[in-house]
C-alpha cells in the first residue's frame, strides 16, 4: 500500500484551472520530486497535501486513512517551507521544542528527541541561538529538525534548497538525501531545478500548467520524456528541437532535418507519410570532427564556443540550411569559434515527437544512417 | 607640516566626514529649530520657573531662587493622590485599549480589502475630530437625558436617569475612545509583520488555532502592543480636555491641576513643579515601555 496516495486531485481558482486530475502515488520511503515551471501548481499539490488548501475534487490519502478534510494540524505532516518560516522569538530548542509540546509529550522524551534531530542535523551546541543568529543553512536544518522531531507519517519540502548559494545547495542536497534515505521517511519536494530534482528524487513528477506530463525515475525521464515539453524542461543544456515532415523519397520514408535524410521505419508496416514531427536530439549526441579529419557528417561552422571546464558547450550551424544546433564536447579536441566542423548524429539516442499532440512517438525508429554518411563522403 | 606644490601653502584637510556631518546638520535643522522653538526652549523656561519663588511682578531673572515648590509637592498627600489616580486612570485605560484594540486590530488585518478600508476609517474618526469635540459628543451621549440613559430605562435596567458624567467608568470610556487609534494601528502594523507561513508553520506542527495564537502570534506583536500602550499611556496621564467635561470637576487628573494652579491661581512656580512631575512620569514610563522592547530585538538579531 502506498504512503501517499492522491486521486483525481483537481483545483480552480478564481476561474483559473490550478490542478487538473492529478493522481500520485509515493510508496514508504521514497523521494519524489514535483518538478515544474513557476505557476504549475507544483506548490499547490504541496500546500495541498500539507492541508493549506483544499481541493474541489479527488481525494488525498496518508496511510490508508483519507486526510483531505483535517485540518494541518492533524495531519500527521511535517512541513519545511521555503522562507523556514522559523518563529523568530524562540530559540533553536523551542523551535523543535514547539510541535512536541503541542502533541503533549512527555518532556523527558522531548529532551531526548530535541538532542537527537540536533545532532542528526549536526546543530548540536547551538540550542540556545535565535534564528536571526544562524546562517541561511543552519536555519534551514533547524526547520527540518523542527518538523522530524515529530516524526511525521510524510515531510513535505517546498523548495528548501533556493534561499542558499549554489555551493551550499550541493552539499545539503547530499546530506538531504542521505538523511531522508537513512530515516527512511516518505519525502515530497518541490523544486523548479531539473538538477535538484535529477540527483535527489527516487521518481520525478514533472508538472505544466496544472497536469502531470510524466512521473518516472530521472533516468526515464532524460532517456524516453513522455512529450515535447518534458523532453525540452528535462536536460542541461537543452536538447535540440527541429520540427519537421516525414516525405518518400527513393524507396524510403524519412525526414529531412540538418541538412540531411533520415529514414524512419515502422516495425512491419510502413510509416505515414506527410505527417509532423519535431526531432530532438541532445547535445551529447551531436559529435563533431574536423574537416580535415576527413570523417563523413554534415558540414557545418561553429559560432560560439561556451567553455565549461570539463566539456564545451559549442554552438553551431549546418553549412546549407543554416539551421543552428548545440553540441556537448567532451573530447580533447574543441574547435573555435569560426572553424569549419562536420558533424554526425547518434540517431538512436534521437527523440522524435508527434507535431500536432506533442506526445512522444514510440512505433517508429529511426535508422542509423551514419554508414551511409561515411559511404558518401568516402566516394 | 607638507605643503601644496601649486600654492605652496599647507594642505587643506577636507575629510568627507566632517562634510557629511554639515549635511546631517542642514537637514535636521528645520525639525531642529521647531524642537527649540516649541519644547526645549519652553521646557527649560519651565525648569527656571519650578525653582523660584512664584513672584509674577518680577521678570525671570530677578525672582529668588527656592525649593519650596517641591518640598510642598511632595509633602502634600493631595498631590500624591493626584498622581496615584492619573497613574492608575492611565493603566486601565491603556489595559481596556488593548484588549479591545487587539481584537479590533485583529480583525482589520483579517478583514479584506474593502471591510479593511472601512474598519480603519471608523476607527481613525477620533483622530479627525480632536479631543474636545470627542469629549462633548460622550457629553451628550451620557447626559441625565442623552441616549444611554434613554436606552438603559427602555430595557428596564434602570428607572431613573444615572448620573454618569462625573464617574470614573465614564471617563475611561470616552479616553479609550479617543486613544484607541494609535493602540489599533501599532497592533495592525505588527501583525502584518507576521510571515503568513510562520502561522502556517505553527499549525503543520500540531498548533490549533488558538494556541498558534498565543504562543505565535501574540509574542510577535508584543513590540506593537508595547508601541501602542506607550502612545495610549502618554496620552492619558496628560488629558486635559475629556476628563474635564466627562468629569464634571470631580476627577481630578494632574493636566487638571496643573491648569487650576496656572490659569485659576497663577502659581506659575507651582505649576511648573507638576508638570515636571508630569513629564517625568512619561519619560520613565515610555522609556521603561519602549526599552524592555529594543531588549528584546537585540537579544534576537
Amino acid at each position: 500500500m502506498s504512503q501517499l496516495s492522491l486521486e483525481r486531485i483537481s483545483k480552480t481558482f478564481r476561474g483559473v484551472e490550478v490542478l487538473r486530475d492529478i493522481h500520485l502515488q509515493a510508496e514508504p520511503g521514497e523521494f519524489i520530486c514535483l518538478l515544474g515551471p513557476s505557476g504549475s501548481g507544483k506548490s499547490t499539490i504541496l500546500r495541498m497535501v500539507g492541508g493549506f488548501e483544499t481541493a474541489d475534487l479527488g481525494t488525498i490519502s496518508l496511510a490508508g486513512e483519507e486526510i483531505g478534510d483535517l485540518p494541518p494540524n492533524r495531519r500527521n505532516i511535517g512541513f519545511v517551507f521555503q522562507d523556514y518560516a522559523l518563529f523568530p522569538h524562540l530559540t533553536v530548542e523551542e523551535n523543535i521544542a514547539f510541535g512536541l509540546k503541542c502533541k503533549r509529550t512527555a518532556a523527558e522524551e522531548s529532551k531526548a528527541r530535541i538532542r537527537s534531530v540536533l545532532d542528526i542535523v549536526g546543530l548540536t551546541g547551538l540550542e540556545k541561538r535565535y534564528p536571526k543568529q544562524l546562517s541561511g543553512g543552519q536555519q534551514q536544518r533547524v526547520a527540518i529538525a523542527r518538523a522530524i522531531a515529530l516524526r511525521p507519517a510524510l515531510l513535505l519540502l517546498d523548495e528548501p534548497l533556493s534561499n542558499l548559494d549554489a555551493k551550499l545547495r550541493r552539499q545539503i542536497r547530499l546530506e538531504m538525501r542521505a538523511l531522508q534515505q537513512e530515516l527512511g521517511i516518505t519525502t515530497i519536494m518541490v523544486t523548479h531545478d531539473q538538477e535538484e530534482a535529477m540527483t535527489m528524487a527516487d521518481r520525478i513528477a514533472v508538472l505544466q500548467n496544472g497536469v502531470i506530463q510524466q512521473i518516472g525515475t530521472p533516468l526515464e525521464l532524460y532517456k524516453s520524456p513522455a512529450n515535447l515539453f518534458v523532453a525540452g524542461f528535462i536536460g542541461d543544456p537543452p536538447i535540440n528541437l527541429y520540427p519537421c515532415r516525414s516525405k518518400r523519397s527513393g524507396g524510403a520514408v524519412g525526414i529531412s532535418v540538418l541538412d540531411t535524410f533520415l529514414e524512419i521505419s515502422c516495425g512491419t508496416g510502413v510509416p505515414p507519410e506527410d505527417c509532423d514531427y519535431v526531432l530532438g536530439i541532445r547535445p551529447e549526441d551531436v559529435l563533431l570532427s574536423p574537416v580535415d579529419e576527413g570523417r563523413g557528417g554534415i558540414a557545418a561552422t561553429v559560432d560560439v564556443v561556451e567553455y565549461l571546464g570539463s566539456a564545451a558547450l559549442v554552438h553551431i550551424r549546418t553549412a546549407g540550411s543554416g539551421t543552428k544546433l548545440c553540441a556537448l564536447v567532451h573530447s580533447k579536441w574543441i574547435p573555435g569559434s569560426g572553424d569549419r566542423v562536420k558533424l554526425q548524429l547518434v540517431v538512436e539516442n534521437a527523440l522524435l515527437f508527434h507535431g500536432d499532440t506533442t506526445g512522444a512517438v514510440t512505433a517508429i525508429e529511426i535508422k542509423d544512417s551514419a554508414a551511409a554518411y561515411a559511404a558518401r563522403s568516402g566516394s | 607640516m607638507r605643503e601644496d606644490i601649486i600654492t605652496g601653502g599647507p594642505i587643506k584637510a577636507k575629510p568627507a566626514a566632517r562634510r557629511r556631518l554639515w549635511s546631517y546638520v542642514a537637514l535636521l535643522s528645520p525639525a531642529m529649530l521647531i524642537y527649540w522653538l516649541v519644547f526645549l526652549i519652553p521646557a527649560i523656561v519651565l525648569l527656571i520657573n519650578s525653582i523660584q519663588v512664584n513672584q509674577p511682578e518680577k521678570s525671570m531673572w530677578e525672582r529668588e531662587l527656592t525649593l519650596a515648590n517641591f518640598i510642598r509637592f511632595v509633602s502634600d498627600p493631595y498631590f500624591i493622590k493626584v498622581i496615584g489616580i492619573t497613574l492608575l486612570m492611565g493603566v486601565i485605560v491603556v489595559l481596556v485599549s488593548l484588549v479591545i484594540g487587539y481584537v479590533l486590530a485583529y480583525h482589520i488585518y483579517k478583514a479584506k480589502s474593502f471591510v479593511k478600508t472601512s474598519l480603519i476609517t471608523i476607527v481613525l474618526t477620533p483622530l479627525f475630530s480632536g479631543a474636545l469635540l470627542q469629549s462633548l459628543g460622550w457629553y451628550l451621549m451620557f447626559a441625565r437625558y442623552g441616549p444611554i440613559n434613554a436606552f438603559l430605562k427602555d430595557i428596564g435596567l434602570i428607572d431613573q436617569p444615572y448620573n454618569f458624567l462625573g464617574t470614573y467608568t465614564a471617563v475611561v470610556i470616552a479616553l479609550v475612545h479617543g486613544f484607541l487609534p494609535f493602540m489599533v494601528l501599532s497592533i495592525v502594523n505588527s501583525l502584518r509583520s507576521i510571515p503568513v507561513n510562520v502561522l502556517d508553520a505553527a499549525s503543520s506542527l500540531g498548533a490549533n488555532s488558538w494556541t498558534a495564537f498565543l504562543r505565535v502570534t501574540l509574542p510577535l506583536t508584543k513590540g506593537g502592543m508595547m508601541a501602542g500602550s506607550a502612545l495610549v499611556f502618554g496620552g492619558t496621564i496628560g488629558s486635559f480636555a475629556t476628563p474635564g467635561i466627562i468629569g464634571q470637576g470631580k476627577i481630578q487628573m494632574l493636566a487638571q491641576i496643573i491648569y487650576q494652579q496656572a490659569i485659576q491661581i497663577f502659581d506659575w512656580s507651582f505649576a511648573s513643579v507638576i508638570s515636571i512631575a508630569l513629564l517625568l512620569v512619561l519619560i520613565i514610563v515610555t522609556m521603561s515601555l519602549t526599552g524592555s522592547v529594543k531588549l528584546q530585538g537585540r537579544n534576537r538579531g
